[in-house]
């Protein structure tokens, strides 16, 4: 079929592919930037000083590596953090680039911190900022602090290899709240929806000489229609998880009434479910809260391999559990009447029609939802050993 | 305008010269006369055409001390001892011969299985160029060529470029004959044709186009035979110069026919209805049409059990990505899309980057060329010396030159890597096509990045899409789609699966095995 | 004929899938989501239904004028001096069409990856790399497209496996929060998208099994409508109301994976999915150009009109909007009805008409 062809013809695509290729090589550097002349930012964190004016502050990492035999000793990344002050973040940016010779690179940025006082003059500068900008990305974590940003990534981490690391590795811990540029964007974008953010603050760690300045999540900062507005303390940040149907791995400490000593439980799985329910105009929502837990530690003197002592435990621990959510609830929907567990949300679900009023004037609905909460727990394994360790056999309550 | 019409006319004037300047066909046009029945006459004019040429022998003799005769062959071509006991003994010995005509010779006296009657000079000239010794006697117009060659082969060698772990180790050898043989030895039924041709007015070299009958296309036949047949050339001395010159797109870096040395996979594709072409003095035989998988196949997948076989493919497959990609993906990570590399990863990257004075484009360019140098060097150098070139160069200069800070650490895995994954392509020839193809991925890669790499493979796709062989597109049966045929293809499919042969070329006979012969367990017992 | 290739009908439902999909799946999703909100993944199955319709008129004019394209058969339909005129409406329409496409595809890679190339060198590379299967003929498309069809459809499906661990399939609900209406003016995007079905006219000629065309290129509609599902569904679960909000949502979906910390940023597969799904897209489209110009001006055959008909893309796509907003602009507003139109609507009339002068000939010698 094709040998009818010329053979000229043939050869010109192979022309033209040469062609192309050489322009190529001519003028290809638009776009190209090499490995050695950009610096890798790791974390960038946005502060509003007193005269109105955003400092950014960044962690970076320069790459480097000992030319010779020995390359051992780099085990430990050099990181370096710099601050710049500009009228809007671009400006400080750019005030910040002149500072440092190589290109700054954002496309590695894993933790954003914003200070309290950006947060708590409003969100929405950082947050366009951070979706607009064709480096960012929406898994991102968010912290908002009540320090100096600079004074975060200042601390010298000993099991990570940065601060933003350190953050990033305490975010996926899930112990706290984990939230993400995505999330924050869909709590800034719907007006009925308020959103809780993880607090980082240094901590003194280690002791005597060794002493240094570590990372810790400390609670929650409320934000509340784009506004920080209050803070949380860790247990009722616990809480919030629960109702958020977002816990993960956590531990709960109980000690049951006429019983010596405690037991600790780590929890297997859990799930929350939501029935919402609009009764005479009254708002109701049922929770239901599921835990499997397993037991971690027990110094008390009970059996765990008796079923009746199990039954008991599992009452104890689901009134632990549920003390945990009310003082959540309690904290965030009576006090601060922020709709951090996203409660609209799931009544818009099921009563469309009764939202789209009850959007207008939420904030009044809100505080008012009678919450019911339920919570069944299962205690499936009494951990390795059965009896506890240490007691005499005699003591060992039945 | 003129001077366009005059360009028109030399070109035409130009045509018609190169018509009368075509090499001539046969050199002994003259001799194409046939034999005289004086053989005095016909010594005369066999000198002259042998004129110059201390080779041939011109041996003398009385047939029975009362005819004269004349035996004419090439010192070293034939068996010189076998004529002296079979052909000149018995002649001269003989009192008593009753010769009418040659025939009588053969029928009584010499003892010699094949011969053959010549009766023009261009016949005897061609036997004795075969390494026959022809026979002349006077008075007669015809002479005998007698199957006496003896060429000094290569004895039969395991392939040196298509080694298997199990399986056959016998391999085409230069000898046509010795190949024709071993594949009748493997093909036992008359089906399998032999059709042989002249190719090269000087080198006359034998081209036997072998398929089997009833398999084999048709039309598949026709084609390869006319395409043989239009070669008008002085000398064939390889089967690649066969091969450049019938197949489909001359300018593709792809091969378009299959070149083995394995007699198993001559045999095995044959079956599929594929023609094998044989070159007298080439060890590889030509196998049409072919496609790329093909190229991407062992002989040994199939003698392994077929998990592997299939297994083996897929790394192939893989392999055949990283060599093509590799260091062109990674020049455009590294100069473009630095977000996409885990942190950690980038950073040692980075790090390791950040002594090297050059662009990675360059870098890479320039170890690349490197290691296609060392490959070639490996190649062509004595076997004593390949060794110690590849272990000055890969692994002496590369440490050096990364202690250097000359290159950096990665890319010398990166180059490696690709090397050795180049490797894994078991048909050299392809594996050479998809190591060229890397450059120009390269270039792209350095000017546009990821977006430069896909463009270039999209346009490979679509030359590989647009290639076909000897009519067969060069991609069946992924495009077009033959669902029968992909279970030897992205798989290797059991034996008794294998029931179909593939489409590409021959349409009838097209079951090989009978279905339902999964083994088990109780099959054996079934049938008792 | 000027194409001698043949091609199967499942070879042609191979390549308008991705000849539709293309676009349609990186840039739909926030449209429809304007509209549509929560029910935007209703809009599809709406839109499929101008899919069907087109399909079969393209198929049933086919059956009128067997072996003709649509350049062809309006000369026969409406006479020499209409027909002509018809024929290169529909060239002008697909320049402007094909010329779009490349400025949308050139458009996603500048503001993604190269902010800093020039637009000619992203549109001239991918030109050329058209021109190269189109000079290939329908038989190159067509295997070409069979094997960058499935490279599409894997890394549309890894998208979605992997995103699926962070989807949120709460958002499905509610349904029909707004009544019907919503989800009916989101499917106003989609349809635009389906109406481009109408580009068989252009293959069915030179099917080698033209029985089965219908039923493949109807599977063809499902299969795009399934997709398009798909991709809104996992915007939706994802982003929820956030959707309206990005350019790219599937792009800006991709850069939200992350697995066990190692299969993150995964930019680099929407990308293969766009250049690729835009390399067949824009080679189905630039054959039906080159091919229609070429039977347009009776022309022997079409090879000669593909790089003037590339340059002039080329110049077209620059032409076509001043910048993203704007092209957004056009694709968004004007593209439901100007496609509609010309791909669904002017077929139909041409089809009825055809209907008509037939019983009309018939009834005469009756």
């Amino acid at each position: 079929m094709s040998s009818s062809r010329e053979p000229t013809s043939r050869l010109k695509p192979l022309f033209l592919l040469l062609m192309c290729c050489s322009l190529l090589l001519l003028s290809a550097c638009w776009d190209r930037v090499e490995v050695n002349d950009i610096v890798f930012v790791l974390g960038a964190g946005l502060h509003e000083t007193e005269d109105g004016m955003i400092e950014l502050s960044i962690e970076m990492v320069l790459p480097q590596q000992e030319v010779g035999a020995d390359a051992e000793a780099d085990s430990e990344l050099s990181t370096y953090v710099e601050a710049a002050e500009g009228r809007t973040i671009m400006d400080a940016i750019a005030n910040l680039q002149q500072k440092v010779p190589r290109e700054l690179f954002w496309g590695q940025m894993s933790t954003t911190i914003i200070s309290e006082s950006l947060a708590e003059s409003g969100m929405q500068r950082a947050m366009d900022f951070l979706a607009r900008h064709p480096g960012a990305r929406l898994r991102k974590h968010i912290f908002i602090t009540q320090e100096d940003p600079v004074e975060i990534f200042s601390t010298a981490p000993h099991l990570e290899q940065s601060a933003s690391d350190t953050m990033k590795e305490l975010a996926r811990m899930q112990l706290g709240i984990e939230v993400d540029i995505l999330e924050l964007l869909k709590a800034m974008d719907e007006e009925s929806i308020d959103i809780a953010v993880p607090l980082i603050e240094t901590t003194p760690i280690g002791q005597g000489k060794n002493e240094k300045q570590d990372l810790q999540i400390n609670g929650a900062a409320i934000i509340k229609q784009g506004h920080m507005t209050n803070t949380i303390n860790m247990k009722a940040t616990r809480g919030v998880l629960w109702l958020k149907d977002e816990v993960e791995e956590t531990i709960v400490t109980i000690s049951p009434e006429d019983v010596e000593g405690r037991l600790t439980m780590k929890m297997a799985q859990s799930s929350t479910s939501f029935t919402p329910e609009i009764h005479n105009g009254k708002w109701r929502l049922h929770i239901y809260a599921k835990s499997e837990d397993d037991i971690f530690e027990n110094a008390s003197h009970l059996d765990p391999g008796d079923p009746d002592t199990i039954a008991m435990l599992e009452q104890e621990l689901a009134a632990e559990i549920k003390e945990r959510m009310e003082l959540a609830l309690q904290i965030i929907q009576k006090d601060i009447q922020a709709d951090v567990f996203h409660f609209g949300e799931i009544f818009r679900r099921h009563y469309p029609d009764q939202w789209k009023e009850a959007k207008l004037h939420w904030d009044e609905i809100y505080p008012e939802i009678e919450v019911n909460i339920e919570v069944e727990t299962t205690v499936n394994r009494p951990g390795m050993t059965v009896e506890p360790i240490g007691i005499p056999k005699g003591e060992v309550e039945e | 305008m003129l001077r366009h019409i005059k360009k028109l006319r030399l070109k035409s004037r130009m045509a018609k010269n190169k018509q009368q300047h075509l090499p001539r066909l046969t050199d002994e046009e003259s001799a194409q006369t046939p034999l005289s029945s004086s053989l005095l006459h016909n010594e005369e004019a066999l000198r002259t055409i042998y004129a110059n040429c201390w080779d041939v022998v011109f041996r003398s003799f009385w047939i029975a001390q009362k005819e004269r005769a004349l035996l004419i062959y090439i010192e070293g071509l034939s068996h010189a001892e076998e004529i002296n006991q079979n052909v000149l003994a018995p002649l001269m010995e003989a009192t008593d011969l009753q010769i009418t005509t040659i025939d009588d010779l053969t029928d009584k006296t010499i003892s010699v299985a094949g011969t053959s009657k010549v009766h023009t000079y261009t016949d005897i000239v061609e036997h004795i160029s075969l390494g026959e010794p022809v026979l002349m006697m006077n008075g007669h117009k015809a002479g005998l060529a007698l199957g006496l060659e003896n060429w000094e082969k290569r004895s039969i060698e395991e392939p040196e470029a298509e080694h298997v772990v199990r399986g056959p180790r016998d391999g085409f050898v230069e000898a046509l004959q010795v190949n024709t043989a071993s594949l009748r030895h493997r093909l036992k039924s008359p089906r399998l044709k032999m059709e042989a041709l002249k190719v090269g007015d000087y080198t006359k070299t034998d081209v036997v186009l072998t398929f089997i009958e009833e398999i084999a296309d048709k039309n598949l036949l026709e084609e390869a035979r006319n395409r043989i047949k239009r070669i008008k050339i002085d000398s064939i001395l390889e089967s690649g110069d066969i091969e450049e010159l019938i197949e489909d797109h001359p300018f593709s870096p792809f091969p378009q026919v299959l070149d083995t040395e394995r007699t198993d996979v001559a045999t095995s594709y044959l079956l599929e209805g594929h023609v094998v072409i044989i070159v007298d003095g080439s060890p590889s035989v030509l196998i049409a049409p072919t496609t790329f998988y093909s190229m991407m196949q062992s002989a040994e997948d199939y003698y392994q059990r077929f998990l592997i076989g299939t297994a083996v493919r897929w790394l192939r497959y893989i392999f055949l990505f990283i060599a093509l990609l590799l260091p062109s993906l990674y020049v455009a990570i590294l100069t473009y899309h630095h977000e996409m590399v885990p942190t950690q990863l980038m950073i040692s990257i980075a790090a390791a980057r950040e002594p090297i004075p050059f662009p990675a484009l360059v870098e890479a360019f320039v170890m690349e060329i490197i290691f296609e140098v060392l490959r070639e060097a490996g190649l062509r150098l004595p076997k004593q010396i390949g060794p110690a070139v590849s272990i000055v160069g890969g692994l002496i200069i590369g440490e050096a030159a990364v202690q250097a800070g000359i290159v950096s650490a990665p890319m010398v895995i990166v180059v490696a890597l690709t090397g050795i994954s180049s490797f894994a392509i078991p048909r050299y020839s392809a594996g050479i096509a998809i190591r060229m193809l890397r450059f120009p991925l390269l270039i792209l890669a350095g000017g546009l990045g990821l977006l430069g790499v896909i463009l270039g493979i999209i346009a490979i796709i679509v030359h590989l899409c647009a290639l076909r062989s000897f009519g067969v597109p060069y991609l069946t049966p992924i495009a077009p789609m033959e669902f029968r045929d992909i279970k030897d293809v992205l798989i290797r499919a059991p034996k008794w699966k294998l029931t179909t042969r593939p489409r590409l070329s021959g349409k009838a006979n097209t079951y090989r095995a009978s279905p339902h012969q999964q083994p088990g367990p109780h099959r054996g017992r079934d049938s008792s | 004929m000027i194409e001698q290739g043949k091609i199967s009908s499942l070879q042609m439902a191979i390549f308008m899938y991705p000849a539709i999909i293309a676009t349609g799946v990186l840039l739909i999703p926030s449209i429809t989501a304007v509209h549509a909100g929560r029910d935007m993944w209703i809009s599809p199955i709406w839109g499929s239904f101008i899919g069907f319709a087109t399909v079969y008129i393209a198929y049933k004019l086919h059956t009128q004028y067997p072996g003709k394209t649509v350049i062809q058969y309006s000369e026969d339909i409406l006479g020499k001096l209409l027909g002509k005129m018809l024929g290169l409406i529909y060239l002008l329409f697909y320049l402007h069409i094909t010329g779009i496409v490349l400025r949308e595809y050139s458009e996603f890679i500048l503001g993604i990856f190269f902010l800093h190339t020039p637009i000619i060198v992203i549109l001239g590379s991918m030109i050329l790399v058209g021109a190269f299967a189109v000079r290939g003929g329908v038989e190159v498309i067509a295997r070409a497209s069979q094997i960058c069809t499935p490279i599409v459809v894997i890394l549309l499906l890894s998208v979605f496996i992997f995103l699926s661990q962070d989807l949120e399939p709460r958002y499905i609900l509610p349904i029909f929060e707004e009544g019907i209406t919503p989800s009916l003016k989101g499917a106003l995007t989609h349809q635009a998208w389906f109406s481009e079905f109408f580009l068989i006219s252009f293959f069915l000629p030179f099917l080698a099994d033209g029985e089965k065309s219908l039923k493949w290129s109807f599977i063809s509609v499902v299969f795009v409508m399934l997709t398009f599902i798909t991709a809104n569904l996992s915007a939706l679960f994802l982003f929820g109301d956030l959707t309206a909000k990005f350019l790219y949502p599937l792009m800006s979906a991709a850069r939200y994976i992350s697995i066990a910390d190692f299969i993150e940023q995964l930019e680099s597969l929407v990308m293969a999915i766009w250049v690729a799904g835009a390399f067949v897209k824009l080679s189905v489209f630039y054959y039906a150009l080159s091919l229609g110009t070429a039977q347009w001006l009776n022309l022997s055959e079409y090879k000669s009109t593909v790089f003037p008909l590339g340059i002039l893309l080329v110049v077209v796509a620059i032409w076509s909007g001043d910048n993203l907003t704007e092209v957004k602009e056009t694709v968004g507003t004007l593209g439901p009805f100007y496609l509609t139109s010309l791909q669904t609507v002017l077929p139909l009339i041409l089809l009825l008409f055809v209907l008509v002068k037939k019983k009309v000939q018939k009834g005469a010698k009756g």
